[in-house]
């Protein structure tokens, strides 16, 4: 009898609901107009000027100068050559570490929820407070790091590990690896858990040693968390100004400068707002063509995985 | 002793190393926080405290201001979360129950901002407030904030949605609610964990804002927990005691969120993962 009753309301409902269902979205989709669509707009927009703060006059048009002004920029291709090695080296990283640390808190052990808790902790901690610890860990005089390794003879100087071009940005990469691994943990936990036991006792039943099964039970079930992980890594990698800025600003001489933390520079220490634009706007299209491609990637799997 | 019980052993051992090494930073933060001056000069640093001395959370709350940091940052994540999960409770709902013709390309555009370089709208954005004459404002920072916020929230709440059985908006129209009032009286209050989840997630992400807050702020009384860190960091010399009681301050409200939040935790984010 109900579910006659409902059958009939439905067509009736369905033209009110549209109105009522835009109705609830419009007030969120007007607040992201003005906070986000606007300021994309005005910055794409302020990426063809000359303008700033320190500028004399109204804003110039100079078309595409500011972007191949950067091109000529050498702390440009410094920033862009260290966005480089900074989202590779910590994808890698941070996905094998992630994985092997959910792999191992997979494995039925006595206080697992413990181990699990304890490696949640660098998520936990705040990026402003987990950089700066780092900072002081780094600290060439005071610092924990310093003095572990001249205690256990493996150097025999302080070295100043935030100070130096070439021991910079390995130094602020070991604090991200550090804050970003339990991210990844989390999403191939996940995964991890949802692989039916069958699966495993299949493949032992085949034969399969635990190499083999992790290769050919354990990578197939979890691509798709991979892949989700792989790709929130980059995007989180990429726009991670909190890290570089609060350990080293960049420096010394844009050896940790990054794109994103470039753009800052320009844009509030220089004040040239149209530079920073473009770079900021160039910046975007990389990661829009990066979402892209892992969209496209994750489609077609799906197609081909559907029959 | 079995090959299985070795490799028992031995897991268990690796377990213990590396949730050790892992934990390391953050125990050396907690233990530098409790060191008296004293101890902060000796030439090697101890790696345990000699006694328990809270001088350092006294000083950095009182003589460094941070009680002044810490409520302006409450205040301002406080305002972002709520604005944000007014209206993403709204949008997500929206997003979960109907079909709406645009949506889903809607939908993706709102994921997609979460990728945005905060730089691309920070400096418009700054623009926009010295227009406004709201540099130096709390104002600007939650403004700025929801910019993160709202999207995220959005995307939090419409995969949470998805999880509330549609049988139950239908019962109570059945019943006779106007769409309206079957949101408000039952799918609400059953929503309570979600919307409590998404609010202490988008609390912790203004929390730990540093860009805006470093760029739109100049009055040290209007500083957020972020940048009074970054103060404590000296040009010449730091007081590290300072500075990690600093942090420990700022990390324990996340702790006890976390704590809170982590019985509803695989529910809300397997969702939003899988969605």
């Amino acid at each position: 009898m109900h579910a006659a009753k409902i059958r009939r309301r439905r067509p009736r409902l369905l033209k009110r609901s549209y109105l009522f269902g835009y109705g609830l979205l419009l007030p969120a989709l007007i607040v992201i107009g003005l906070v986000i669509l606007y300021p994309m707009a005005d910055a794409i927009h302020m990426s063809f000027f000359e303008t700033g703060l320190l500028q004399l006059g109204p804003p110039r048009y100079i078309g595409l100068d500011n972007y191949t002004a950067l091109f000529q920029n050498a702390a440009f291709s410094t920033a862009l050559q260290n966005t480089v090695i900074w989202t590779i080296v910590n994808l890698i990283a941070q996905v094998t570490l992630g994985t092997a640390l959910a792999i191992l808190l997979n494995e039925p052990l006595r206080g697992r929820a413990l181990f699990r808790a304890v490696a949640l902790i660098p998520w936990i901690v705040p990026s402003v407070a987990a950089a700066l610890i780092w900072r002081y860990m780094y600290d060439p005089t005071s610092g924990l790091i310093n003095s572990l390794l001249i205690r256990l003879g493996i150097i025999h100087a302080n070295i100043v590990w935030l100070g130096e071009t070439n021991t910079a940005l390995n130094s602020v990469m070991l604090e991200s690896i550090w804050k970003g691994t339990p991210f990844v943990m989390i999403i191939m936990l996940a995964a991890l858990q949802a692989i039916p036991h069958e699966l495993y006792e299949a493949g032992e039943i085949d034969g399969a040693g635990a190499l083999q099964r992790f290769w050919y039970v354990v990578l197939p079930q979890v691509r798709a968390s991979l892949a989700l992980a792989a790709i929130l890594t980059i995007v989180y990698t990429v726009n991670n100004f909190n890290a570089i800025w609060l350990m080293t600003q960049g420096g010394p001489l844009h050896s940790t400068d990054i794109l994103f933390t470039l753009a800052y520079e320009i844009a509030f220490t220089q004040f040239d707002f149209g530079s920073a634009a473009a770079l900021s706007v160039l910046l975007f299209v990389i990661l829009l063509i990066i979402g892209s491609g892992y969209i496209f990637l994750v489609e077609r799997e799906e197609r081909s995985s559907t029959p | 002793m079995t090959t299985k019980r070795l490799g028992s052993i031995v897991t268990h051992l690796v377990a213990v190393v590396a949730c050790f090494i892992i934990a390391a930073p953050f125990l050396w933060m907690v233990s530098t926080s409790l060191k008296d001056p004293q101890e902060l000069n000796l030439p090697t640093p101890t790696l345990v405290p000699h006694s328990l001395y809270l001088g350092n959370f006294s000083d950095v709350w009182v003589r460094s201001d941070f009680g002044i940091y810490f409520l302006n940052s409450v205040i301002i994540a406080t305002a972002t979360t709520l604005i944000s999960v007014f209206l993403a409770t709204m949008a997500g709902y929206a997003f979960a129950r109907f079909a709406l013709p645009g949506g889903k390309a809607l939908l993706l555009g709102i994921l997609a901002t979460q990728m945005f370089p905060g730089i691309l709208l920070a400096i418009p954005l700054y623009i926009v407030m010295r227009n406004l004459n709201l540099i130096d404002s709390r104002l600007s920072l939650v403004i700025s904030y929801t910019s993160f916020a709202l999207p995220f929230c959005i995307w939090m709440l419409r995969n949470y949605f998805l999880t509330v059985p549609r049988e139950l908006d239908e019962a109570a129209m059945v019943d006779g609610c106007t769409q309206l009032s079957a949101l408000w009286r039952v799918i609400l209050p059953l929503a309570r964990p979600g919307i409590a989840a998404t609010s202490v997630f988008s609390f912790i992400l203004a929390w730990d804002e540093f860009l805006y807050a470093n760029t739109f702020i100049n009055s040290a009384d209007l500083r957020t927990v972020s940048i009074g860190l970054q103060s404590l960091i000296g040009q010449y010399s730091t007081n590290w005691g300072l500075l990690m009681a600093g942090t420990v301050i700022a990390t324990v409200p996340i702790v006890i969120f976390f704590m809170f939040v982590q019985r509803n935790l695989t529910e809300v984010v397997g969702g939003s993962l899988k969605g």
